[in-house]
């Protein structure tokens, strides 16, 4: 199949890592949002800031997600009742990296011209991605936790020719 | 695995041993862990920052020290709340967890 050792997750390498880095982008998309949020109605202007840099991170670090669950959704045996879940992770993780992007090219527009305020369209659009990021965690979660890709028993049932 | 819990409770456990579909404390430890993680290297950066005026200027985005702390202190704040979530669920979790006691983990 592939010249790659894999050892007994069907991995490279000892663990997977997109969950890793994924980690960054949840928590910083969804810290931006809360902090954008918190302060367009309190007048914060340094959360301002904060909701920035987070969404800067988040740009950076979704690429390099998307690039790793690229590799290790190409590394996984996905059985036949989990594929319909990963198409879908797939395909939503592809669009949130350009979703993500636009947002934080917005958000340094927004930056650039003011520190002051933050338009409401803004917000509103930072909830869509807020939603998007949710659904797409639930199916990520559920590849892992109970489609169990990349997890060793899962994996050797497979080999040995187990299939839901 | 605890049935006492379970019965006082009155749980429905599914096939995962939990009363629902997907473990609530994988998800609250990425906000702990990156909130935490970022914090550390913002503050770092802040420290830093005159090396990285090159690198700012060049992407054309405006940096004072103390905006970079601000990132830092925000987002410790916010992780230090949040870790009382992730570690309920955790431990709530643990309760309903039925560990293999026959084997050593690698950890």
């Amino acid at each position: 199949m592939s010249a790659l050792p894999l050892n007994s997750q069907n991995l490279a390498y000892p663990d997977p890592l997109h969950p890793i880095i994924v980690h960054f982008v949840i928590a910083m998309v969804f810290f931006s949002f809360f902090c954008d949020v918190i302060g367009y109605f309190t007048r914060n202007v340094r959360l301002f800031e904060v909701s920035f840099w987070n969404m800067f991170v988040a740009a950076i670090a979704i690429f390099i997600a998307i690039i790793f669950g690229q590799f290790e959704a190409g590394l996984a045996q996905a059985q036949k009742a989990a594929q319909s879940t990963l198409n879908y992770h797939t395909v939503l993780g592809w669009s949130l990296g350009a979703i993500v992007a636009a947002i934080t090219a917005w958000r340094f527009v927004i930056r650039n011209r003011s520190l002051r305020e933050i338009p409401p369209a803004y917000l509103r659009a930072a909830t869509l991605l807020v939603c998007l990021v949710f659904l797409q965690v639930y199916l990520g979660s559920k590849l892992f936790w109970v489609y169990g890709l990349h997890v060793k028993p899962v994996v050797e049932a497979i080999k040995q020719g187990v299939s839901p | 695995m605890n049935p006492q819990l379970v019965e006082q409770l009155r749980l429905c456990l599914g096939a995962n041993g939990l009363p629902y579909e997907i473990p609530v404390h994988p998800q609250l430890v990425h906000l702990t862990l990156a909130l935490f993680i970022i914090a550390i290297i913002f503050d770092i950066a802040g420290v830093l920052l005159s090396l990285e005026k090159p690198i700012f200027r060049f992407l054309g985005l405006a940096t004072i020290h103390s905006s970079l702390f601000d990132v830092g202190w925000y987002k410790l704040i916010a992780a230090a709340t949040i870790t009382f979530l992730t570690v309920a669920a955790g431990f709530f979790e643990l309760l309903l967890a039925n560990p293999p006691v026959d084997q050593k983990s690698g950890w």
